[in-house]
């Protein structure tokens, strides 16, 4: 179910931020999204918030929370499955 | 006296660098026509592509590796890629300015962001809705810390940037000065693009030379 998740938000994250040239093998589950990961930035973070109320429902209240959310794949997805 | 170093032409058909094809997607041969012809690109589709499709097909035909491109709107990967080939990885662009221009300023990415209002807006379509967006990019790519300016006019007026320019290389402290126009509108685009630098050169830079290469390519 986990698994599903991750590869699931994995397609959405590289559609919705048009990494293009980005191989989705190249993602693992507990690589980080920002910094040497992905190297997503700050526009990115904004994106993410946009589509996880868009796909998902789910609204980030609190910003601080951002930095632990958007660690890696497997903390989204984590996330997730705790707050829908 | 200041001179043009090296001017860029990009449209739908092509992209030249001084009046050299460096890319062409046009059917007819370029060779007829006695122009070089280095990069042909091959096109399997009969549909016309659109803009977007079309700049990205510019960028790997240049083989450029530079995944932020993809995420800019339409304008900043036209100027994107002007600055790509005047500048050609010399590393060159520690002094200098950049003064661009054109018609309809950011409008294709406004119309994007505004039909985006409907549901919860983009803040990646926002950042684009300003014409000097595209400036910021050229500057990040090239490390470029000169003073900066995106001019609007009616149309392509030569004077308007040679006084920009000339302002940027004489009170601004720069040794050259990227510079052009770059319009994007209605799923079209037209770039022409020139470094102009302080010395000797064969093509000053002056209102009739501008306005005789902004017309060809």
């Amino acid at each position: 179910m986990m698994e599903e998740l991750i590869e699931k938000l994995k397609g959405q994250i590289i559609e919705q931020l048009n990494l293009v040239d980005v191989n989705p093998e190249e993602v693992g589950p507990e690589d980080p999204l920002f910094g040497d990961g992905l190297g997503l930035d700050s526009i990115d973070a904004l994106e993410l918030i946009v589509m996880l109320e868009k796909i998902y429902g789910i609204k980030i209240e609190n910003p601080e929370e951002g930095k632990t959310i958007f660690m890696s794949l497997k903390s989204l997805a984590t996330y997730i499955t705790e707050n829908k | 006296m200041i001179t043009i170093q090296s001017y860029c032409h990009i449209w739908p058909e092509g992209l030249a660098k001084n009046n050299l094809r460096l890319v062409d997607f046009s059917s007819h041969s370029a060779e007829s026509s006695g122009e070089v012809r280095l990069n042909a690109v091959e096109t399997s589709s009969n549909t016309k592509p659109s803009s977007h499709e079309r700049l990205v097909q510019f960028y790997r035909a240049l083989n450029i590796n530079y995944p932020k491109f993809h995420k800019m709107d339409n304008l900043s990967k036209l100027g994107f890629l002007g600055a790509e080939v005047l500048f050609d990885g010399s590393g060159q662009t520690d002094s200098t300015s950049v003064v661009l221009s054109n018609l309809s300023s950011s409008l294709e990415s406004d119309r994007i962001f505004q039909e985006s209002l409907n549901d919860i807006p983009s803040p990646a379509q926002f950042v684009y809705t300003l014409p000097n967006i595209v400036v910021g990019e050229i500057c990040i790519r090239h490390k470029i810390k000169g003073e900066n300016s995106f001019l609007l006019t009616s149309q392509f007026d030569s004077q308007a940037l040679i006084d920009a320019i000339l302002q940027s290389l004489i009170f601004g402290g720069v040794d050259q000065c990227l510079s052009g126009w770059i319009e994007c509108i209605n799923d079209d685009f037209y770039g022409f693009l020139f470094l102009a630098k302080s010395g000797e050169g064969e093509l000053e830079l002056t209102k009739s030379v501008l306005d005789t290469l902004y017309m060809r390519k």
